[in-house]
């Protein structure tokens, strides 16, 4: 299910792909200078992978990461979110799709700091239009699986670092999304509390079929991606997929 | 899972809802509650503003009261009807006198009737009378002169003292006007029409100082209330919220907290102008208490809160709401 790497020549294999980009650049104004964030960008991202965007900061990955979850628009070329060119989207239709389709998951938990676990989880649903006693239940259940049924009522402000990423996973598949976007999920978390939060993503990733996509410098992401996309001066520098990376996992701590 | 969206299997995009206004009071109240020394700041602002605007309004209308009070009070028919007879009798021993004057002139004292003896007719009011005429042009040497020369004029001036001591004593219970005039001018109310017109302008003056205060002072707290939840409103953009449910979550906030502060600014304004206005005047401040212009200010005291509170709340929200969400996120709080 995670792997489908079919090659992209036939007709019906262009449906897998949940994220497609096509010739992305991305220029800046600062001041009287342009600054090429992204020059030209070609990734295809399949159902269900679970993919590690890497790059040194400054590279051009939160960039690459904003266009694929829909927070920015490319300056040339196309970004395809389940094969809709997301540059056409109007506000009502990009906000449906932020509720809908794409999960996010953020480096500092942005839990609403005055909701309580469970009202955190369940305002995704509310925005998506779900009645108050049925999102009650799904988030319920929801941070069941996240191991936070004993803490629903607590608020943000009552938890560890580790409990407030859980539920930010939790509010991220609320509305059982085809993308789940995590920037630097592990970015504020300590060792082990980091690798069981992508012990975590990575079983719900497989459990429920869902793309998971992240930027981040973690090394032990790597080791439960897919396919890990290397992003250097605004350009792929290479892909690597996990087969390959068992090989090259020497270079990769040798790079630092 | 209870449901299975449709929405992550199908391709198809559709236009995200609009979620009712009872949705943003609800997220606005908890918000409220839970922020609750925050939002008393800001409320407390509002009061403050607020009570400063109603104080001059009301602290106003009641001077009007008062003044209106002092000017129509001493108009009894009675009072009037005393004063014009005095004057009467004033203008007779005027006559009379004069006329006895040049007649003593042109006359050698000495000759014709027997001296009338005075004192033995008027007795004790004698010396009163002497006292109390101490202002009329003829001193009372030659008063006393005419005196017992003239029967009638003593008729005449017994009737004019009667009439004064009449008129005092009814100008005594109606001495409150005179009172309030004297309190007014010791506190430096101008009761002279142009005065009044003068501080009329500068009343307004003040009260437009009063109104900018409030409108910089809740702007503040709005934009303060606003910018700090930056990240928040980002992350709700990312979770779906449209723009305009930002907006309204923020507008419905805002006019609680307006409503409630301004509610509160009002009623503190108007303690404190009555406590002033008392203090100041004692009594007085109750004897024409302007209940409708003092209603009618309140209630435009509390329209101009609520719009200044929801209006400066209006441009921070629409601002951040325009946000891009990962600006939003950048944001570093």
């Amino acid at each position: 299910m995670s792997q489908s790497e079919t090659a992209p020549s036939s007709p019906a294999a262009l449906s897998e792909y949940t994220v497609r980009t096509i010739g992305v650049k991305r220029m800046y104004k600062i001041g009287n200078e342009e600054v090429h964030a992204l020059r030209g960008v070609d990734v295809q991202i399949n159902r269900g992978e679970y993919i590690s965007i890497m790059g040194p900061s400054g590279s051009g990955k939160s960039t690459l990461f904003n266009m694929i979850g829909g927070l920015d628009k490319p300056s040339e070329g196309k970004v395809y979110i389940d094969e809709v060119d997301i540059a056409q989207l109007d506000a009502y239709e990009l906000a449906w799709m932020r509720c809908r389709k794409i999960g996010y998951i953020f480096q500092t938990f942005n839990l609403i700091p005055v909701m309580t676990a469970l009202e955190n989880v369940m305002l995704p649903m509310i925005f998506s239009g779900m009645n108050t006693a049925d999102a009650q239940d799904k988030a319920a259940e929801i941070l069941k699986r996240v191991e936070l049924g004993h803490r629903m009522l607590n608020r943000p402000s009552e938890m560890s670092g580790g409990q407030q990423q859980r539920v930010a996973i939790a509010r991220a598949f609320a509305n059982d999304p085809a993308i789940i976007l995590a920037d630097e999920p592990t970015g504020n978390l300590d060792l082990s509390t980091g690798t069981h939060i992508i012990g975590l993503l990575h079983d719900m990733n497989k459990e429920r079929g869902v793309t998971v996509i992240s930027a981040t410098h973690d090394h032990k992401m790597l080791a439960v991606s897919d396919r890990i996309i290397w992003i250097r001066d605004g350009r792929v520098d290479k892909i690597e997929r996990r087969e390959d990376l068992d090989i090259q996992i020497g270079s990769i701590g040798g790079e630092h | 899972m209870t449901q299975k969206n449709p929405s992550s299997s199908g391709k198809e995009i559709q236009r995200q809802i609009t979620l009712p206004l009872s949705k943003a009071v609800e997220i606005a109240w908890k918000n409220i509650r839970m922020r609750m020394s925050r939002s008393l700041v800001v409320t407390s602002g509002i009061v403050l503003a607020l009570a400063f605007l109603m104080f001059i309004l009301s602290g106003d209308v009641m001077v009007d009261g008062m003044r209106h009070w002092m000017e129509t009070a001493p108009a009894s028919p009675q009072f009037i009807a005393l004063e014009k007879q005095q004057k009467e009798l004033q203008g007779q021993i005027q006559a009379i006198t004069t006329k006895l004057f040049d007649a003593q002139r042109s006359k050698p004292s000495g000759d014709g009737k027997p001296p009338f003896d005075a004192k033995a007719v008027l007795g004790n009011d004698f010396a009163t009378l002497q006292r109390e005429l101490g202002a009329m042009p003829l001193p009372p040497d030659d008063l006393t002169k005419l005196l017992t020369a003239q029967a009638d004029l003593l008729d005449v001036m017994k009737n004019w003292m009667a009439l004064t001591r009449e008129s005092r004593a009814i100008k005594q219970t109606l001495s409150g006007p005179q009172q309030l005039a004297s309190l007014m001018k010791q506190n430096g109310v101008p009761t002279a029409a142009r005065e009044i017109k003068a501080s009329k302008v500068q009343t307004r003056w003040l009260a437009g100082l009063a109104l900018l205060v409030a409108f910089a002072g809740i702007l503040n707290a709005m934009l303060m209330s606003v910018t700090e939840r930056f990240r928040e409103i980002g992350t709700m953009k990312c979770l779906g919220a449209l723009d305009s449910f930002i907006v309204k979550l923020f507008l419905v906030e805002s006019s609680f907290q307006g409503a409630a502060g301004t509610f509160m600014g009002i009623l503190l304004g108007l303690l404190l102008s009555l406590a002033g206005a008392s203090s100041s005047y004692g009594q007085f401040a109750w004897k024409m208490f302007p209940v409708k212009e003092v209603s009618v200010n309140a209630s435009i005291c509390f329209v101009v809160g609520i719009v200044l509170t929801v209006g400066g709340a209006v441009y921070p929200a629409w601002q951040a709401a325009r946000m891009h969400p990962i600006e939003a996120m950048r944001a570093d709080m």
